[in-house]
């Protein structure tokens, strides 16, 4: 009841009762008001359910770990979305690393999965958004990320800027090349 | 309809197109964009397929999707965090608290073994496993554990004194030595276990010795 309270404050003031006195209510605030952002974010970098929950997971404890860091003028979706990218990349570099092992256990986590109901299986009947998650996942890194922070995000493109390092000339182009790309790949599969 | 890409017109449409897609156009040339679009059939067909993405787009249930895989985020991040805690206060046990009490230990035997100039690895000329070394003011007390019975005997310096004189004798009249018992080898061994008296005694003899002879 009162995390739901939570969620109605400000960042900040969510950020302050959090550092002041540890609070899980409003830690569990906090993740639940950026969790989707964080896992979109994730997801567009990883292209796996699975992987994109543990990942979203991490980041939040990175995040709270260093809430008292985290410098107040400062947007936290930016501040969010860079920790998302370096823990995704972490988490990719990683799991390169371990692929060799992993592909001896392949059959056993086939027969896992048919065993236990797997993320896409309970995404069934969603058959579109998953298509157009897909086709976004085609995208460049850059004109991905112009295309999902601008147009699912509402950030503006001096903040995308500010986490993509690039110019706003640059994004707009970047954003509308991600249109014209993405209604090619929806055209083409249909 | 005008499909002469040469015109001027048309650099400044295809300028314009992303702005009028992305819902960026200012009003002035938004009304300039819509009415030279039918002369451009090819800007025609660009406009509406970025319009139809964000009209399917919308309506989509992308939302609806993220809410199913976060549902439980929450929840399992305070797991997290509780297990990052536990785990963080193990870490100091066994990487800070045991290590420095470790180190401590180390160094209190060291010291216990090492005060009053006894080295446990230097054990030619003292046997400190035999002896607990008390140092006093002057340097020359030393407790015998084994017979609990304070007796008075050398320290290092008294030994290196008497022991170069002893030496300075043997060198300069080796012959005193012929036949005897006494030999700097023998009372070195024994030097631990002579009072200052017994010492100034077998000087004494060795320096009578010298005058007779």
């Amino acid at each position: 009841m009162e995390a739901v309270l939570l969620t109605e404050l400000s960042d900040i003031e969510i950020i302050d009762a959090y550092c002041n006195t540890g609070n899980q209510r409003a830690a569990t605030a906090f993740v639940r008001k950026y969790q989707k952002f964080v896992f979109a974010t994730v997801l567009r970098y990883l292209n796996n359910f699975d992987d994109a929950e543990d990942v979203t997971q991490e980041v939040f404890i990175k995040a709270l770990n260093n809430l008292d860091k985290f410098r107040k003028e400062s947007n936290i979706k930016t501040w969010l979305y860079r920790i998302s990218v370096n823990q995704s990349i972490n988490f990719k570099r990683k799991k390169s690393i371990f692929s060799v092992f992993k592909r001896q256990s392949i059959d056993s986590v086939r027969e896992m999965s048919n065993n236990s109901p797997n993320p896409l299986q309970m995404l069934e009947g969603r058959e579109l958004e998953l298509k157009f998650l897909s086709s976004l996942a085609r995208l460049p890194e850059k004109q991905r990320e112009t295309f999902a922070l601008k147009y699912f995000e509402g950030l503006t493109y001096d903040e995308i800027s500010s986490v993509l390092g690039t110019s706003v000339g640059g994004l707009k182009a970047n954003y509308f090349q991600a249109v014209k790309k993405l209604s090619e790949f929806l055209n083409k599969d249909n | 309809m005008n499909t002469d890409h040469n015109l001027p017109d048309y650099n400044k449409m295809q300028k314009l197109l992303p702005d009028y897609v992305l819902g960026e156009i200012n009003a002035e040339d938004k009304i300039f964009f819509e009415n030279n679009l039918p002369l451009f059939p090819d800007l025609v067909k660009e406009v509406n397929d970025g319009l139809s993405l964000f009209a399917r787009i919308e309506a989509m249930d992308i939302d609806g999707i993220l809410k199913q895989q976060t549902k439980n985020i929450s929840v399992r991040v305070i797991d997290g965090l509780d297990k990052q805690r536990a785990k963080s206060k193990f870490n100091f046990v066994s990487r800070v608290l045991f290590p420095s009490v470790g180190i401590v230990a180390v160094v209190i035997v060291f010291f216990m073994f090492n005060v009053g100039g006894n080295n446990l690895f230097n054990t030619k000329k003292h046997d400190s496993t035999k002896v607990n070394i008390n140092q006093n003011s002057d340097n020359t007390s030393i407790t015998n554990n084994a017979n609990n019975v304070e007796e008075k005997v050398f320290d290092e310096k008294t030994i290196e004194k008497h022991g170069n004189e002893l030496e300075k004798i043997y060198n300069d009249s080796p012959e005193l030595f012929n036949g005897s018992t006494i030999s700097p080898s023998t009372v070195f061994d024994e030097i631990e276990n002579l009072n200052d008296e017994q010492f100034e005694e077998i000087i004494k003899e060795l320096k009578n010795e010298k005058i007779n002879s």
